[in-house]
């Protein structure tokens, strides 16, 4: 007889763990800049709009999926439509490599929480920016020389997938409590973080950049895109984690209410960040007798050189409020690593019916060893490449097709018939626009417009050779997903 | 802070917290809080 189906302990449970997999760096390190970058308040609009088209619908769905179906992607989309099955596969193939990279990270991030004691990063800026690219990462010069292994990332590497492993290990139940502690500690943090921020002279100035509208952007594609983007990405969409931690619900249980509250608390959250990250920046401005905009900046180097230095700065408690940065990165982005490794170890699971006891260790030591690589001198370049291309083209890909298996093949009005008959919230006719028309012309407009920049300029200052190894990749997992899913299954 | 800045900054928050609020309170009185599989 099949064993019965994990589940969470409570409903809160359910929405802490998604609100964790959404939450992650990116609210702290992408939305800001993006937001300032774009029209500052005036994106917001379109960001908004783009939740509400787009971010929303599509989390519905893949609540939907998981909990309708009781299974992880592979298998969800099987019982969907016999041929889907390389979706949920590519999916989750896909988030596998995102994992392997994320965890490195996550690494960078473990150093950099013991270095914050000591700020053992230097003073001055060059100081600071030398010591991320020399000293930590001893950075090669070119994605296609290695180098050797940089033992303080690679000790950090395996500290992370320690942890990924500590938290997942006790299953589903146990995990539902683990992420009350990682969703609920950054908020504490992002609120000391805010309060402290908006203290410090030229924080107002910071703020101003952040928030001041320019309604003039909102007739540029470009910023629509940058909004739809944002948001398809910051709620882990099309990872497969929405569908397999909606699976561990009962058939009965609430979607549209949780995925609007998943998704406004993720959002709500980036944006109170960006007080955080902006305040921070107007004081650092202010005390280098430099304008705002020249010290803002986004990922990788807000977090380990403009912040670090801001934090130099601070007139009383550098050192603890440098600790608790990183706690606060290393916090935010657990959650997401480790929900980026269940729909891994779930759909392998579901597919083949072995023991989680033996699949997870498996799973993590496999993420563990397809991360070395990153931990070399050359891993900082890969870390971006795969990025962009897994994201880019990958995940987005997989949200286009999962729109339109729902949309045209199973049917948007029988999905949403189910969520209406077990939802408190009810989901009108216009869902099945959005996710039959507005999400897929969006996707797709999104992914032929990457594809065509990549044919003629590239990506980034990389040699063209690593546009073929990242394009290649994504033709290798699909082939792959393929392969996966034609293999016969253990479970019926 | 500037007044349009001021202003964003409310309309984001009150779209934000203002519906995640709401959305709180419809699952803390709706009748779909059970986390027991019916046919369990």
């Amino acid at each position: 007889m099949a064993e019965a189906r994990e589940r969470w302990g409570s409903r809160s449970s359910f929405v802490f763990a998604a609100v964790g997999a959404a939450i992650g760096l990116g609210n702290v390190w992408r939305f800001p800049y993006i937001t300032y970058q774009n029209g500052g308040g005036a994106f917001l609009i379109p960001y908004l709009i783009a939740l509400i088209t787009a971010g929303i619908p599509l989390m519905i769905l893949e609540y939907a999926i998981g909990q309708k179906m009781q299974s992880s992607p592979p298998t969800a989309l099987r019982k969907i439509w016999s041929k889907a099955e390389w979706i949920g596969w590519f999916a989750v193939v896909l988030v596998f490599v995102l994992s392997t990279y994320y965890a490195t990270i996550m690494a960078w991030c473990v150093n950099y929480l013991y270095y914050s004691f000591t700020q053992a990063w230097g003073t001055t800026g060059t100081e600071i920016s030398n010591f991320f690219n020399q000293t930590l990462l001893d950075k090669s010069g070119s994605p296609g020389i290695l180098g050797g292994i940089q033992l303080p990332v690679l000790i950090g590497l395996a500290i992370t997938w320690l942890l990924i492993y500590l938290c997942l290990f006790k299953g589903v139940k146990t995990l539902g409590k683990i992420v009350y502690f990682t969703v609920g500690i950054p908020w504490l943090i992002l609120i000391v973080m805010v309060i402290r921020g908006l203290t410090l002279p030229g924080a107002i100035n910071g703020l101003n950049f952040y928030l001041t509208p320019d309604f003039s952007v909102l007739l540029s594609p470009k910023v629509w895109l940058a909004a739809y983007g944002q948001i398809f990405f910051t709620l882990s969409l099309a990872m497969g984690t929405l569908i397999v931690y909606a699976s561990y619900l009962p058939k009965n249980s609430d979607i549209a209410a949780n995925a609007f509250m998943t998704s406004l608390a993720n959002c709500g959250t980036a944006f109170f960040a960006g007080f955080a990250v902006f305040s921070t920046l107007g004081y650092l401005a202010q005390s280098m007798g430099v304008g705002v905009p020249e010290v803002a900046t986004s990922g990788l180097g807000l977090a380990f050189v403009t912040y670090p230095a801001a934090i130099n700065l601070l007139p009383v408690a550098g050192v603890l409020f440098g600790a608790l940065f990183f706690l606060l990165l290393l916090t935010l982005g657990i959650d997401s690593a480790f929900s980026q490794v269940e729909p891994v170890v779930g759909s392998i699971v579901d597919k083949w019916g072995f023991n989680k006891k033996w699949v997870l260790p498996a799973v993590v030591g496999f993420g563990f060893l397809m991360g070395i690589p990153y931990t070399t001198r050359a891993g900082f370049y890969w870390v971006d490449i795969m990025d962009h291309f897994v994201c880019t083209y990958g995940l987005t890909l997989v949200g286009l097709l999962e729109c339109i298996v729902i949309g045209y093949v199973f049917g948007a009005p029988k999905v949403r018939k189910y969520i209406n008959s077990v939802s408190d919230v009810r989901i009108g006719p216009w869902w099945d626009v959005f996710i039959k028309i507005v999400t897929p012309i969006v996707l797709g407009v999104s992914f032929i417009f990457e594809l065509i920049t990549l044919i003629r300029k590239g990506y980034g200052n990389y040699p063209i050779w690593t546009a073929f190894t990242g394009i290649g990749l994504i033709v290798i997992l699909l082939i792959l997903s393929f392969i996966l899913s034609k293999r016969k299954g253990g479970n019926p | 802070m500037n007044g349009s800045a001021i202003v964003m900054m409310i309309f984001a928050s009150l779209v934000l917290y203002g519906g995640l609020i709401y959305y709180i309170v419809q699952a803390a009185r709706g009748s779909r809080l059970r986390t027991k599989n019916e046919d369990e």
